[in-house]
């Protein structure tokens, strides 16, 4: 028999009614909504985020590796379960790819590209922002002309975000014209009032004031830290570089409020899959006598002061891409001399389109190194001057021969030594047990990636369908073939997006079927690879952040075995052995560096090479363009690269002991005390989960009853699951029938598992609202296990409202109440044995003989007694936020005071001064000019004694502002919605 | 409808704590008007029919204008139907000088909705359903049972009956009361709740009695030792006569009153590792005879607890006594290698005079180390 209306209402609204962050329900609803197992560490921070967002947010800072993309996949999928329709995630733009992979794969949700122009970023969605793009004019007036969101994201913080203290005045007044940090300042105006989530690592990498600059993304008041002048007054020593003596620990308190840390060592315990390391090897190759020529040839060549090839306004950009695709292989070195050859050609055939010959150029260089992104690509190099009239024929004419030489040698020669040192590392991996013989191969090159498939085909046992292409666009019959395998193997509900589908589709040919996959740049920017532990650095980018991603697609949360990085170096080729050197031993990016024959090369003096690569990476790449640039000669790039060593070494020691500084103000050093938290976690999980996954099987069942779906379950290798009949009542697509899965993070491909955003609840939420509104008359049958509240009224009749009553203070919540009086007035108490009643068996009778003495007017105010019983019991939740914050506005006013204090005592010391050198001065010129010191020093002290006043009688703007928004916050009145009532008997 | 009250009592605005420093003692002067605001907030959440605040309110009964002037700013900023009833108590009485006196400021600008109890038999009608009845004090000490004195209900008066008063009632046993109130006067002046003001903790006096009588104590407690303060009194007045006034306390105060006694180093550090000590008068007693280095990070921890100018506070109020934190004067004291020569000297020729002067000596060499560490 279907359940009833009171009943399948009441379950529903209990299901989904919006709980507080600290309610393990609410922690493992978000966890049900994604495929994912979260660790107690990720849940505290889910807690803690949930927590905050009403109040304005916070900053995610566990340290790299601990899945802070799943934190915020929590936190997203939560909010949008909860009814939130507008999340902006801004992000560097080479982790757009992987956020959407990782968005869909663990969550289900498809985010969109804003700057896509197909996007309507005006409508419900997740939208991906690369901030350059939130940054630019375009992306910037798109994305402030929208609605607001209910959520912005930011991640990798601070690396452009942190500098949004520069734009703050020495008076601590934002400057709205500033010419610094840009697109912080433009990003910050998008994100309006709307809460913000930030994410990154190394919260702390310079100076304090990055810090308070996040913070201030996160603290709509501003009186967490104060205004930055009070800041740098009141905590900072060094010019930001450390704390205040005596003021660390109330610095960490204050941080403690918005900022929440997990440190590896406080989390590994909790983890299935332990932390691994990363080793490199490094295979050097001897270069036949030919191919070293022609490499020293070319390189002379390219340090030539003047080339006709590399004239006019690309200059820039086709040397540095030239010299790119030369390390890369010699396919991409031949064919980017013929592409050279080509423009000279065209310079002597009178061709007057020289700037376009030589855009033409650039743009072949950047399509074969998938250039697209402004922030990294070589469209951002200045721009010369259009070039003037200066051909000279037989300049043009020596050098066109000089390179058609290059083009023979190159085409000419007899072997490729890198590539046989690839093929020798490849044949090593392929020695490997077969389930650790997948290896992804990096190239910036397109030529050099499809030059490296066939040989790969030719030299080695791999036959085609063992190596995966994966490159920025993916439209290759190939890539087709494995999307249409990927959509087989994933008869799901999930659509996401085309891109994110082939991509999806390729990652899965890799992890199924592939044994090698050579990737282009655009791999590396979000592909998930975990599954694989070697990867081939065939060339090596400039922009270590760019290595540091590539490596981070296997050595990634969720691997299992220590990462080998392979990397290539010509020997006798200093230079490149320079580069490499600065790498591994100022970036620490590779681990232990060993030769081919495993003997330790080099031992990382950290294992932080994310927080170096990112503090130090730009800077390095822009280092190496200028070297490339300006040298004249082979030897002075290599002095050069010896300096540039020098120069990081220094900011590394300096970044250090930053660290050694501030390190302690964001991480807790009670690690027992953390990991006691996370325990409590671990140990309550468990049953929350069953509780729930219990509680979502009763409402879906219910509804499909109602429905008259026939529907069972029964569990199949561990899982247990619901099968669903088909019924067009039902959603689509599910009115075909399905079967979904009730608990557990990865269900069998392309089943869903059940949650309370899940479409099937969705739907049978609303039946349940439908049919359970408006009055009722029911018997209430008892059953064996009612409460003897209950057990002592058999016999007696009433009235009963469920209620819900809409708390919205500092968190809101949503409370259930069922309130029920009898006839003779008695309320049935305790609240509890109200609710037992609405869950007792029942039927619906017909009109009463005697009609009821206990009156609707009654009931009313018997639930007006429950509302006012009800707030109190929440207030006291709310308490706890209201006076932290009204303690945070205290003692912003004491910083304040504090700061005038001491600029006080500075006065009195100068009129001090003043006095004495007026007492001992000579003349009547002298004592005046003494004198008026004195009075210019009082006059001082004197308005900083008012402004001390001031602030003691908290005549502060600011102060009052928020004051009177805690205020508001506490004690806002809740409301009531009346979701049914019923007359009953109780049998 | 059914009726809601708000019960508030004894502010004690204007009160000083001169054994404060200034600026502590303005914190805790202003907490004390803060939790007006709370109040009346509160009363606007709850939705209340009434706010009923049982006496000393302010803590004299002519206090300066700095206090009443905020009173007086926090109800005229609101626009509120709601009636607030403002009973003198013992310290602030109803007499010629008062401020509640009709010629004083402070009642001449307060707004239509705040009413002031400034006769014996006063009443005042909340809504169709209710009546309030009170008596305020007079002077700052007397023997009247002001409760007694209250209007009976007439026949056939069905209402809701508040009675409000300020005294103390008979149950502590040979405690000195004054204006006392009676044990039953609720039930015998046929009233639905007695709302008083005096104790400062909160107290449903007679729990087991059919109509409650109540203290909801000081908002903010006003001195160490004062339990269940920080509180208002809810009041839920069932239309159904037959069921008692349902009370619960609510919190609207934030400071925390305590008293500690170290007599260890490792207790005063239990205290510095509270990290909770922001909205807290803390009265902190040393009582301890400590070697050389524990006396040092007793003075640390006092300082860091105490805040100056260059670092912040710690604790919200500090009072330190320290008289007993004592020096273990017969403790060897390890003197760092790289001293003076001519300190050096010294100390060879204290520690022979501790020979015959211990105590002296002993002293001395103290006071020797400890500046010698600060040079350092």
């Amino acid at each position: 028999m279907p359940m009833h209306p009171i009943h399948r209402r009441y379950y529903a609204e209990d299901l989904v009614r919006l709980r507080r962050a600290g309610e393990r329900r609410r922690q493992v609803a978000s966890q049900r909504s994604g495929r994912v197992d979260p660790n107690p560490h990720q849940i505290d921070a889910v807690m803690f985020a949930l927590r905050r967002i009403p109040q304005g947010g916070c900053i995610l800072a566990d340290e790299v590796g601990l899945g802070k993309t799943i934190e915020a996949g929590l936190v997203i999928a939560q909010l949008l379960a909860e009814g939130a329709t507008r999340i902006l995630i801004v992000l560097p733009r080479p982790l757009l790819g992987q956020w959407q992979n990782e968005l869909y794969d663990l969550f289900g949700i498809d985010a969109v590209e804003a700057a896509d122009p197909a996007s309507d970023i005006t409508a419900d969605g997740v939208f991906l922002a690369g901030r350059e793009y939130a940054g630019a004019d375009t992306g910037f007036k798109r994305l402030s002309d929208a609605p607001p969101f209910d959520l912005c994201l930011i991640d990798e913080a601070h690396e452009v975000f942190a500098g949004i203290y520069r734009r703050f005045d020495r008076d601590g007044i934002y400057d709205e014209h500033s010419r610094y940090a840009r697109t912080a300042h433009r990003v910050r105006q998008i994100i309006g009032a709307s809460p913000v989530l930030l994410l990154t690592a190394t919260p702390i990498q310079n100076s304090l004031n990055e810090l308070w600059g996040l913070v201030q993304y996160v603290d709509p008041t501003g009186t967490l830290l104060g205004d930055r002048p009070v800041f740098e007054d009141v905590f900072c020593s060094d010019e930001g570089r450390g704390a205040a003596p005596g003021q660390t620990e109330e610095l960490k308190r204050r941080l403690d409020a918005v900022v929440k840390r997990t440190l590896r060592r406080q989390a590994q315990e909790f983890l299935d899959k332990p932390f691994v390391g990363r080793r490199a090897q490094l295979f050097e190759y001897l270069m036949s006598p030919a191919e070293r020529a022609l490499y020293d040839d070319v390189t002379e060549y390219l340090l030539a002061p003047r080339l006709y090839a590399f004239h006019g306004s690309a200059r820039q950009l086709l040397l540095l891409g030239f010299h790119r695709r030369m390390a890369s292989s010699t396919a991409a070195l031949a064919e980017s001399l013929e592409r050279v050859a080509g423009r000279l050609r065209a310079l002597l055939g009178g061709d007057d389109a020289d700037s376009a010959a030589s855009v033409d150029a650039a743009a072949a260089f950047a399509e074969d190194l998938e250039e697209d992104d402004q922030s990294n690509g070589m469209a951002t190099q200045p721009q010369e001057s259009p070039a003037e009239n200066v051909l000279e024929t037989a300049g043009v004419r020596e050098e066109l021969a000089r390179v058609e030489d290059f083009v023979r040698r190159a085409r000419a020669l007899p072997q490729d030594s890198k590539a046989g040192s690839l093929v020798k590392a490849v044949r090593l991996v392929m020695d490997h047990p077969p389930d650790r013989r997948k290896m992804v191969i990096f190239t910036e090159s397109l030529t050099t990636q499809d030059y490296l498939r066939r040989l790969l085909i030719e030299q080695t046992e791999l036959r085609d369908d063992d190596v995966t292409l994966f490159r920025g666009t993916n439209d290759s019959a190939r890539a087709m073939a494995a999307l249409r395998a990927w959509r087989e193997d994933n008869q799901g509900d999930r659509t996401p997006s085309p891109s994110v589908a082939v991509r999806l589709a390729l990652v899965h040919e890799f992890r199924t079927r592939s044994t090698v996959m050579i990737s282009s740049e655009a791999g590396a920017k979000g592909l998930n690879l975990q599954f694989c532990d070697t990867v081939v650095n065939y060339d090596l980018p400039w922009n270590p952040q760019r290595i540091e991603q590539r490596i981070g697609r296997c050595h990634r949360y969720g691997q299992q075995r220590d990462v080998t990085v392979i990397n290539f170096i010509a020997k006798d080729n200093e230079a490149q052995r320079l580069t490499f050197d600065l790498l591994s031993t100022k970036l620490d990016l590779f681990g232990d560096v060993l030769d081919m024959s495993d003997v330790v090369l080099q031992t990382p003096r950290s294992n932080a090479s994310e927080e170096l690569v990112s503090a130090l990476g730009p800077d390095f790449e822009n280092q190496l363009r200028r070297i490339w640039e300006r040298a004249r000669s082979v030897r002075e790039v290599e002095d050069e690269l010896r300096r540039l060593g020098e120069t990081m070494e220094e900011r590394r020691q300096e970044l250090e002991r930053v660290k050694k500084r501030t390190v302690g103000l964001i991480e807790s050093s009670l690690d027992d005390s953390v990991r006691d938290v996370f325990r409590r976690i671990q140990g309550d999980l468990p049953d929350a989960l069953a509780t729930l996954d219990a509680e979502l099987k009763r409402v879906l069942g219910a509804y499909l009853d109602a429905l008259d779906v026939p529907w069972g379950a029964d569990e199949r290798n561990g899982l247990r699951l619901l099968h669903i009949g088909a019924s067009r009542h039902l959603p689509t697509p599910f009115s075909d029938g399905a079967s979904v899965a009730l608990g557990g993070a990865r269900p069998a491909q392309g089943m869903d598992t059940l949650h309370p955003a899940h479409p099937l609840i969705k739907a049978a939420v609303a039946e349940a609202r439908q049919s359970g509104s408006g009055a009722f008359r029911v018997r209430f049958e008892l059953g064996p296990d009612a409460p003897a509240a209950l057990q002592a009224r058999r016999g007696s009749r009433g009235r009963l409202a469920l209620t819900c009553i809409k708390h919205r203070g500092f968190e809101r919540e949503d409370r259930l109440c069922v309130t029920a009086v009898f006839e003779d007035a008695e309320v049935l108490k305790p609240a509890a044995a109200a609710l037992e009643l609405v869950r007792q068996p029942c039927t619906d009778v017909g009109p009463l003989d005697v009609p009821l003495e206990v009156t609707a007017e009654d009931l009313d105010e018997v639930v007006d007694e429950e509302m006012f019983f009800d707030q109190s019991e929440v207030a006291g939740a709310d308490q706890a936020s209201f006076e932290a914050t009204m303690e945070q506005l205290d003692q912003y006013l004491a910083d304040r005071t504090l700061v005038l204090r001491r600029n006080r005592d500075r006065h009195l010391k100068r009129r001090a001064n003043a006095e004495r050198a007026r007492d001992g001065a000579l003349g009547a010129d002298n004592r005046a000019k003494a004198d008026a010191r004195v009075r210019q020093a009082e006059q001082e002290v004197e308005r900083i004694d008012g402004q001390i006043e001031e602030l003691a009688a908290r005549d502060d703007q600011t102060y009052r502002r928020w004051k009177t928004h805690a205020h508001g916050r506490r004690y806002t009145a809740p409301t009531v919605a009346r979701l049914l009532t019923a007359e009953f008997v109780i049998a | 409808m059914a009726l809601t009250v708000l019960h508030t009592a004894d502010w004690h605005l204007g009160r000083r704590f001169p054994a404060f420093e200034r600026d502590q003692e303005l914190r805790l002067t202003r907490a004390r008007l803060d939790a007006v605001g709370r109040i009346l907030d509160l009363a606007d959440s709850y939705n209340v029919d009434a706010v009923l605040c049982a006496g000393d309110l302010f803590d004299q009964p002519s206090p300066p204008e700095e206090w009443w002037g905020g009173v007086l700013r926090e109800f005229q900023r609101r626009d509120w139907q709601r009636p607030v009833v403002l009973l003198p108590g013992n310290h602030d009485p109803l007499t010629p000088n008062s401020l509640y006196h009709p010629a004083h400021p402070f009642r001449a600008r307060l707004p239509d909705y705040v009413h002031v109890v400034d006769a014996k038999g006063w009443q005042l009608s909340v809504g169709e359903n209710a009546v309030v009845v009170a008596a305020p004090c007079t002077s700052h000490a007397g023997q009247t049972d002001l409760a007694a004195s209250l209007p009976r209900r007439e026949p056939g008066d069905d209402r809701i009956r508040i009675g409000l008063v300020h005294g103390q009632t008979f149950d502590i046993e040979g405690h000195q009361t004054n204006f006392p109130i009676a044990r039953g006067t609720a039930a015998d002046c046929g009233l639905d709740y007695l709302a008083i003001g005096d104790t400062h903790a909160f107290r449903d006096v007679e729990p087991t009695a059919a109509a409650p009588t109540v203290y909801p104590g000081a908002p903010e407690a006003t001195n160490f030792g004062e339990r269940d303060t920080g509180n208002v009194a809810m009041v839920f007045f069932p239309l159904d006569r037959r069921r008692r006034a349902m009370v619960r306390p609510e919190t609207v105060g934030s400071w925390t009153w305590r008293e500690e006694t170290c007599t260890s180093i490792s207790a005063l550090r239990a205290v510095r590792a509270d990290p909770d000590l922001r909205r807290t008068v803390l009265r902190l007693t040393l009582d301890m005879e400590v070697p050389m280095a524990e006396y040092d990070e007793a003075e640390r921890i006092l300082d860091e607890l105490a805040g100056s100018m260059a670092a912040t506070p710690r604790v919200g109020v500090l009072d330190v006594h320290r008289q007993e934190l004592r020096l273990a004067t017969g403790a060897p004291i390890e003197f760092d290698a790289d001293l003076p020569d001519v300190l050096k000297v010294t100390v060879e020729q204290l520690r022979l005079r501790a020979e015959t002067e211990p105590e002296l000596a002993g002293r001395a060499l103290h006071h020797l180390y400890r500046l010698a560490r600060e040079t350092a």
